[in-house]
């Protein structure tokens, strides 16, 4: 794999009057993401999804042709990436294990061998502030969601769905399998950053009783 | 003391021009949704207001749904709001009567006297203006309420008292505000689009928004999110693919659902989605949907390049 994007190779799309959606074929959003921060100068911010970036201007200050220019053939070198590694605590104790178990025609100790495991990344963050999509699931454990959301997910829930992991930094409704809890502080607005789990982050699950 | 809310009416709420720099950890800008008005309101009283785009707070106010607000000034204040239409009243400490004040203008509010919102005639949300902006502890570098996470302050209830800030920026130009004044009759309901980044997986792209009979503002919407639904139920636009991967969205993104509605993210919506984004407003176009009430009519036309 080489480290470099060749030059002029990314898809760049006026997405509003003042963004650019630039679709990462090549990197990962998040490799993208540090990059554009570590040139600052027009853009003012960024934020990423799965498989794209989303970058932010002003277009009374900045010329976007020039910017587009700039995004479509930025070098990204994914080794210049900040990797924060975290270690969490987790409680294996959620109540869909029985049925994670039975849906992959695993024994509960063996979901939670295989999942505390893994090494996961911080994908993108989304659907509520501090809650993070991690990859780096065994394909094992992928299940769609389940058929009936919960109205109520209790806060530090760990879960998956599909090929992500995360774990809800408040109680939310939720649609996710629960595999355990977590104590850590996952959101504080009072602390800038105030996400634990940052774009680029990557974590290992420690199982505790 | 300085402004005390007697009365939040529907709901109030504190907003500046948002938070910056923060969608990568899933929080929204947050801030007024009707911007224009937002800054019509701080202009009429003197306070300096970023440009729509910059990343810079901006002064505090309030955002005030249909109508019902009540307050009392503790002191002498220049105020102003905006926004909806509608009659508004002050009741001086001194008087028995109350007078009638315009919108879309700054006044003094004496120490004492109460202000009352009435309920809007036209448009949805109002903003009141104080010269100086609200003084609230700034939370991630701003003060705007965020109603669906709770960051930021809480939403006005009886007997909250606001000061006024120390350190904004405030000029001598009170009443010049350089921002056209709308109301819902003058603004134009055809809002122009320009093609989101999955307008391919409609049929038809964005002509299934723009060659429609028009979209109705569904009573579900809100801050995160207003609905619209077609008026004409044969027009609801056929999704050709439903899972998505999620993308970064922003405020003024159309989704549309499987159910053929559409939604268009409003400023506390969230920072990713994974229904297809068929069509994009422009900051203009935001505004315009902050104040369309639930049962009115909305219009798409192609944005020019």
């Amino acid at each position: 794999m080489t480290p470099e994007t060749p030059a002029g190779s990314r898809d760049v799309i006026r997405y509003s009057q003042d963004s650019f959606l630039v679709k990462c074929e090549a990197e990962a959003p998040v490799d993208f993401l540090q990059k554009i921060d570590r040139i600052g100068g027009h853009a003012l911010e960024a934020h990423c999804g799965e498989t794209s970036v989303l970058v932010r201007f002003d277009p009374t200050q900045t010329d976007p042709a020039e910017l587009a220019t700039t995004l479509e053939t930025l070098e990204v070198d994914a080794s210049e990436t900040k990797r924060k590694h975290l270690r969490l605590r987790i409680r294996y104790d959620g109540p869909d294990l029985a049925d994670i178990a039975a849906a992959t025609d695993l024994s509960i100790g063996q979901v939670i061998t295989l999942h505390s495991q893994a090494t996961y990344q911080v994908a993108f963050a989304g659907f509520s502030p501090g809650f993070a999509y991690l990859t780096g699931l065994p394909k094992q454990l992928h299940l769609p969601r389940r058929n009936t959301p919960r109205a109520r997910v209790p806060a530090g829930s760990l879960a998956i769905a599909a090929h992500y992991c995360a774990i809800y930094p408040n109680s939310t409704p939720g649609g996710w399998h629960l595999l355990g809890t977590s104590n850590a502080e996952l959101f504080n607005p009072d602390r800038n950053p105030p996400a634990l789990l940052r774009p680029g982050t990557s974590i290992t699950f420690e199982p505790v009783q | 003391m300085t402004l005390e809310v007697l009365n939040p009416g529907i709901q109030s709420i504190i907003c500046d021009a948002g938070r910056f720099g923060l969608a990568r950890y899933g929080v929204p800008r947050s801030g007024a949704f009707d911007r224009g008005s937002y800054t019509r309101a701080n202009q009429l009283v003197g306070n300096d207001v970023p440009n729509e785009f910059a990343s810079d707070s901006g002064p505090a106010s309030i955002e005030t749904i249909f109508g019902g607000l009540r307050v009392q000034a503790h002191r002498d204040l220049i105020v102003a709001v905006t926004g909806a239409t509608g009659p508004m009243t002050v009741l001086d400490h001194d008087a028995d009567d109350k007078h009638f004040v315009p919108r879309e203008a700054a006044f003094t509010l004496t120490r004492g006297s109460r202000l009352h919102v009435a309920p809007a005639e036209t448009g949805l949300r109002s903003y009141l203006a104080v010269r100086g902006g609200f003084g609230i502890a700034a939370i991630l570098g701003s003060r705007s309420t965020d109603t669906n996470s709770g960051i930021g302050p809480a939403k006005l209830a009886k007997r909250h008292i606001l000061e006024i800030s120390p350190d904004t920026g405030v000029n001598n130009h009170i009443s010049q505000p350089n921002v056209e004044a709308l109301t819902w009759a003058t603004y134009d309901q055809t809002i122009p689009i320009r093609p989101g980044s999955h307008a391919n997986l409609i049929d038809g792209g964005i002509s299934a928004l723009t060659e429609s009979d028009g979209w109705t503002v569904s009573p579900t919407s809100g801050r995160n999110g207003v609905r619209l639904a077609p008026r004409v139920l044969t027009q609801r636009p056929r999704v050709t693919a439903d899972q998505l991967s999620s993308e970064p969205t922003l405020c003024g993104a159309i989704q549309a659902l499987p159910s053929g509605e559409l939604v268009v993210l409003g400023p506390d919506g969230p920072t990713t989605g994974g229904y297809p984004v068929v069509a994009v407003l422009d900051r203009a176009g935001v505004d315009v949907v902050a104040q369309a009430r639930p049962g009115a009519v909305l219009r798409f036309t192609a944005a020019p390049d």
